[in-house]
């Protein structure tokens, strides 16, 4: 029998306070998150990174999500894969030479 | 001043306008997550229907875009299904394309004004959904029949057999092919994305029927050409100081869980099932714009239609758009579950 793989409660745990956390800090701070970004020019760091922040905790935290749900995905052949033979289909054992 | 016209560019938010876009967000996400495209077409109207200005509503759209190809472009290179250097080399082009949409889209608008650009937009809709869209749905249909492999279209494989310098080739998604050949797909990928803001309904068939890609790894590799496209938007758009950041940080919040579930979809199904998904959701959406073209022909003075019918077309229009998603995602989690029960009556049995 195969031993069920354990799930990442944890990083789940970890990441779903991360993701609380920064959307319950834009809430909070929002009026001057869109003050700041309604200012163009070199604020414009300011919504990319933001984004690129909120794409990798909340990105993590909803991937982890459905490892621990079991929605994982199911490994099969790749996509595209080199041209190989057919499989043998005689099951007598192969001629051998012996020098 | 610049508060005045702040306050007027960014929007109350209530419960219910948040719970829209965060579902909208999720079921885009899915599409997108399983095609390699979708979303954009219903959350833009949508947040426009919450009252968002229009150019806030695209900016903020578009600065969703980016982070959730990202995200879903690593879970399916995690797959093995996305050609990074593929999806480069079509997003360098489709950067050309957009930069020909937005002059043509200028042509028009100085040519015909602001309705006859609308109506512009809206015929191109119509044309590009339903002679591509017939297309992959006819393949999807053939492939269905079968239930074989997925084969190259004849068309693709001729024109891998065309030897015109610069050759490129392609690892992961098994091709070699001119330069010559990929340049018109990014064009039109871009020129799409310009006119209609959904260059993935053609960026992903050019890579299917001319290119000779698998739909797994076309529609993956649309992912690498949205990101490029919609950080490069996305700069543009926040440099103007257009994007509602709590609008797309809401929408970001459900197309993040959406789009890696599309992705693990995609491991899940036959490959037929993407290019399903595909047709359906573009022949839905051109008829969604066929409702939308008595209005502009009403406002050029082609048609003669009362204001109550023009509104009852309009949301009509923008249900068939709704419709159009919810049938995407309906046949993607249907097939998921279909194709996953077996898995987990075999592995009852074994216990």
């Amino acid at each position: 029998m195969q031993a069920k793989a354990k799930k990442p409660v944890a990083k789940l745990m970890a990441y779903g306070i991360g993701s609380v956390a920064l959307y319950a800090a834009v809430y909070q701070f929002q009026d001057i998150l869109l003050t700041t970004s309604a200012r163009g020019g070199v604020f414009t760091a300011l919504p990319i990174a933001t984004v690129f922040l909120f794409s990798w905790i909340h990105g993590t935290f909803a991937g982890t999500l459905w490892e621990v749900l079991g929605v994982n995905a199911v490994t099969k052949a790749p996509a595209q894969t080199a041209t190989r033979a057919p499989a043998r289909q005689d099951s007598r054992p192969r001629a051998t030479v012996s020098v | 001043m610049d508060m005045l016209t702040d306050a007027a560019r960014f929007i109350q938010l209530d419960p219910a306008g948040i719970c829209f876009l965060f579902i909208v967000g999720f079921i885009g996400g899915l599409v997108s997550g399983f095609i390699g495209s979708g979303g954009a077409f219903v959350l833009t109207p949508g947040m426009m229907s919450l009252g968002v200005p229009g150019t806030v509503a695209v900016a903020s759209n578009m600065c969703h875009k980016f982070p959730k190809a990202l995200v879903g472009s690593i879970k399916r290179y995690k797959y093995g299904q996305v050609d990074i250097k593929l999806g480069l080399y079509l997003a360098a082009f489709a950067g050309i394309g957009v930069q020909i949409g937005i002059k043509i889209q200028n042509f028009v608008l100085n040519l015909w004004g602001p309705a006859g650009s609308d109506l512009y937009v809206s015929v191109s809709f119509v044309a590009v959904l339903v002679v591509v869209g017939g297309i992959v749905m006819r393949d999807a249909l053939a492939s269905a029949k079968s239930c074989g492999a997925e084969q190259t279209c004849s068309v693709a494989l001729r024109l891998q057999k065309i030897e015109l310098w610069p050759m490129l080739t392609f690892k992961k998604a098994n091709l070699r092919i001119s330069m010559w050949f990929l340049l018109p797909v990014g064009l039109a990928t871009g020129l799409l994305a310009a006119t209609i803001a959904v260059g993935g309904f053609v960026g992903v068939p050019g890579m299917i029927y001319i290119l000779g890609a698998s739909s797994l790894v076309a529609s993956a590799t649309e992912l690498v050409i949205a990101f490029v496209m919609g950080l490069a938007g996305s700069v543009n758009w926040a440099m103007q100081g257009m994007v509602d950041i709590r609008l797309t940080l809401i929408i970001l919040a459900g197309s993040l869980l959406g789009v890696q579930l599309g992705a693990i979809g995609t491991t899940f199904v036959k490959e037929h099932m993407i290019k399903i998904v595909m047709g359906t959701i573009m022949l839905i959406v051109a008829l969604s714009r066929g409702f939308a073209m008595p209005k502009y022909l009403a406002k050029l003075g082609l048609m003669d239609v009362t204001p109550d019918t023009i509104a009852l077309l309009d949301k009509v229009s923008f249900g068939f758009m709704v419709v159009s998603l919810v049938v995407g995602a309906v046949i993607i989690l249907g097939s998921m579950f279909k194709a996953k029960r077996p898995a987990a009556v075999a592995a009852t049995s074994e216990a």
